[in-house]
């Protein structure tokens, strides 16, 4: 209706223009015919108006002039024929150029009005193309379909029925507007087009909603009913125009791909996670049966023949079986721990209790119950004293440090030069145990920290590991907020690098009170 | 060991280790009587009184802790609690109330040896020390003069390092609990802060290494991570 007034205002305004324009060409300046100025007031409500009122412009020019202007004045008769050629050229001039002058405009504003459509389009299919998961996509993608498709809110719900949807975004904050009442719904009518459809399901109808215009599209996941898009506006604005439809159902399309999208992946997802957690359990049994087998093997070996009374062993033969059992029984031991250590770190059930302690404090102890082990390796423990002190557990700070150095025993030669060294930089202090071994080969450095991963022997190699120990330093060095990294050593062996966090608010030297 | 045997009381339930154990240590001269429960140690603890008690924490019945707590009403004859995975906590509590070291199952006889031989030479050593002086090599804390020295050399050490080292210098050879040490040098108040330890550790530490050139005493604190400290003892 607005647009209406104003266009018949604007029109009355050009014409009254014109007028007093011809007025004062012809009866003040002599111009002899001035009509050709209703022309232009005819083209600028083209301009503005579109063909239509450039129309109605050109009709009022034909009776204005021919009633305000032409002898006999003030009547709608014409005495001099050539008038009625002049009027008819102004009537069929001025309709042609209004709808020449309109139609350009009108297809200028269709074209904008489509542009603006296929942008509102993409923005819908981006953000649904470059979210992860479409649901993360939802609460921006509804706002700029509320802007977009000119609604005051514009919300998803999901659930297969009405009544069990929930909604998942919003593009406001608004209440929570699940419509039992009144709305209208996107349907496709008898030709395939999409049309409103006007519903009024049953239940109680929702008053607060009669103000507001109520629109629903379907969801689907193809065949079945998975939510609905839902947009309110004021119900003055009339149903969506058909650009406003077409964005919103081209919405609801994507938006229930994406949907369905989402949920296939997460159910691809929870079957690729049980599958690989079923791999690494297969792997972890073979593993560690092997393992436990191995000194089993010889234990039942040794014990069998010590009991065997046809078997007679000179006394060093019994006391070196009997030492042999002892051996393997150690190992299978140090497997156990290891075991357990790994399945309280995967289980989530290592709790770290940090406090601040100083590096050589965690570092001395782990050296001084390495010290035997590691024979005749040169040690270097280079720690400088102004290190800040660092926050970890210090039962599980010494095992990291038992596993790394038990690691450099395993995997080293016995006059294998070792160094222990630590740095602090920002919030951390690094210390790295690394050796003059043999080193790991680069394709396997990215593995070793893997549960049961071996670095493939090398030739005249026979030590083997239990493949956890530094699992075991990875996994408590991250219970304690710190990480663990391997690299090559400047020593020529294997160097490994375990951070720990620096303990706040405890500068070097920090004091307990005297 | 040449005077008289010494005898020992194991207390273990589970009947293998406990026949293996014994026969190792009879085999080592020792004389032992074993137990296979609380109520059983306490009686043999009645009877034999004997020099040393290895002692099983979970027990059927009156539990090690029981058993350790009834003996410390009496005596402080040294006791090993031997102790599982998963039983650190019982581990903890068993050295507050007085046990002297642990063991972990499963160990090794060389290590169980090495326990209950550095054990037995304490209980027979810090009985007849009149002077109250300690010594471990060249290290000596005159608890009078509340002088510390390393061979010729004064250690200068704060009065809570003195504390410290005297607490641990007392106890040679006994792991001396977190919560011990912090109440003994800090006050009841200080139990839970564990953290002054390893610092104060670590101060005392590098002192004595400044006076001792030589590094005999590189190896005098021994951490045991989340319990205590101790002192390697004389050997």
């Amino acid at each position: 209706m607005r647009t209406l007034t104003t266009t018949a205002a604007l029109v009355i305004a050009a014409l009254a223009a014109s007028v007093a324009g011809v007025f004062g060409l012809e009866e003040r300046a002599g111009v002899r015919d001035a009509s050709i100025l209703f022309l232009l007031a005819v083209a600028l409500v083209a301009y503005l108006r579109g063909s239509w009122a450039a129309v109605a412009t050109a009709l009022g020019a034909f009776l204005a002039y021919n009633f305000l202007f032409l002898p006999p004045e003030f009547t709608l008769l014409v005495s001099d024929p050539q008038h009625i050629l002049t009027l008819v050229l102004l009537l069929t001039v001025g309709v042609g150029i209004g709808r020449l002058t309109g139609l350009q405009r009108d297809q200028a504003q269709r074209s904008e009005r489509r542009e603006h459509e296929a942008r509102a389009l993409f923005n819908v299919s981006r953000a649904i193309a470059s979210a992860k998961r479409t649901g993360d996509a939802l609460p921006v993608l509804v706002g700029s379909l509320a802007a977009d498709a000119r609604m005051d809110r514009v919300w998803i719900g999901l659930g297969s029925t009405w009544a069990q949807e929930q909604v998942v975004a919003a593009s406001d904050a608004g209440p929570e507007s699940p419509a039992s009442g009144p709305h209208s719904v996107l349907r496709q009518d008898a030709g395939g087009q999409p049309a409103w459809v006007r519903l009024s399901p049953p239940g109680k109808p929702v008053g607060r909603r009669d103000g507001i215009g109520l629109y629903r599209i379907e969801l689907t996941d193809g065949t079945q009913s998975i939510g609905s898009l839902w947009a309110a506006r004021d119900p003055h604005l009339g149903l969506p125009a058909d650009e406003e439809t077409r964005l919103l159902a081209a919405a609801a399309d994507q938006i229930g791909q994406g949907i369905v999208r989402d949920r296939l992946s997460e159910q691809a997802t929870e079957l690729e996670v049980a599958r690989r957690s079923e791999e690494l359990k297969t792997a972890l049994l073979d593993s560690v049966s092997h393992d436990l087998r191995t000194p089993l093997a010889t234990i039942r070996a040794s014990a069998g023949t010590l009991a065997d009374p046809t078997v007679s062993l000179a006394p060093d033969e019994v006391r070196a079986t009997a030492r042999e059992i002892d051996a393997e029984a150690d190992r299978l031991a140090n497997l156990v721990s290891g075991l357990l250590d790994m399945s309280r770190i995967t289980g989530g059930a290592l709790q770290a209790s940090p406090e601040p302690m100083p590096v050589s404090e965690v570092v001395r102890p782990a050296v001084q119950r390495a010290r035997q082990a590691l024979g005749h390796r040169p040690m270097e423990v280079a720690i400088p004293d102004d290190l800040p002190p660092i926050a970890v557990d210090p039962v599980l700070a010494n095992q990291v440090l038992d596993n790394l150095l038990e690691n450099v025993v395993r995997h080293t030669v016995d006059d294998a030069p070792v160094r222990i060294s630590a740095m602090a930089d920002a919030g951390a202090v690094t210390l790295r145990v690394e050796d003059g071994g043999a080193g790991v080969p680069p394709e396997a450095m990215s593995h070793i920290f893997e549960k049961f991963y071996r670095v493939p022997p090398r030739r005249g190699s026979a030590r083997r590991g239990t493949g956890l120990g530094l699992a075991v330093v990875k996994g408590m060095a991250e219970a304690m907020g710190g990480m663990a990294t391997a690299s090559r050593s400047k020593l020529g062996g294997l160097a490994i690098d375990v951070s720990f966090p620096i303990a706040a608010g405890a500068p070097a030297g920090a004091e307990a009170p005297e | 060991m040449t005077e008289r045997r010494a005898s020992i009381l194991l207390v273990e339930d589970d009947e293998k280790t406990r026949r293996a154990v014994a026969a190792n240590l009879e085999g080592h001269g020792y004389g032992v009587r074993a137990a296979a429960d609380g109520e059983e140690a306490l009686v043999l603890w009645e009877l034999r009184r004997p020099d040393l008690i290895l002692l099983d924490l979970g027990l059927p019945g009156i539990d090690g802790i029981g058993v350790l707590r009834r003996v410390r009403r009496d005596a402080t004859t040294p006791v090993i609690v031997l102790s599982a995975r998963g039983e650190e906590r019982d581990k903890v509590e068993a050295l507050d109330d007085g046990a002297d070291d642990y063991l972990a199952k499963p160990f090794g006889m060389a290590e169980l040896h090495a326990r209950v031989r550095a054990a037995l030479r304490r209980s027979l050593t810090t009985e007849v020390d009149p002077t109250g002086v300690l010594e471990i090599g060249p290290l000596r804390l005159d608890p009078d003069r509340r002088l510390v020295t390393v061979g010729d050399e004064d250690v200068h050490l704060t009065p809570r390092e003195y504390e410290l080292l005297k607490v641990l210098l007392a106890n040679a050879g006994r792991v001396v609990t977190r919560g011990r040490l912090l109440r003994a040098v800090w006050g009841t108040a200080y139990a839970e802060e564990g953290h002054y330890l390893h610092v104060y550790i670590g101060q005392i530490r590098r002192k004595l290494a400044a006076a001792d050139p030589a590094g005999a005493l590189a190896d005098l604190f021994v951490a045991e991570p989340g319990v205590g400290y101790r002192v390697r003892g004389d050997s």
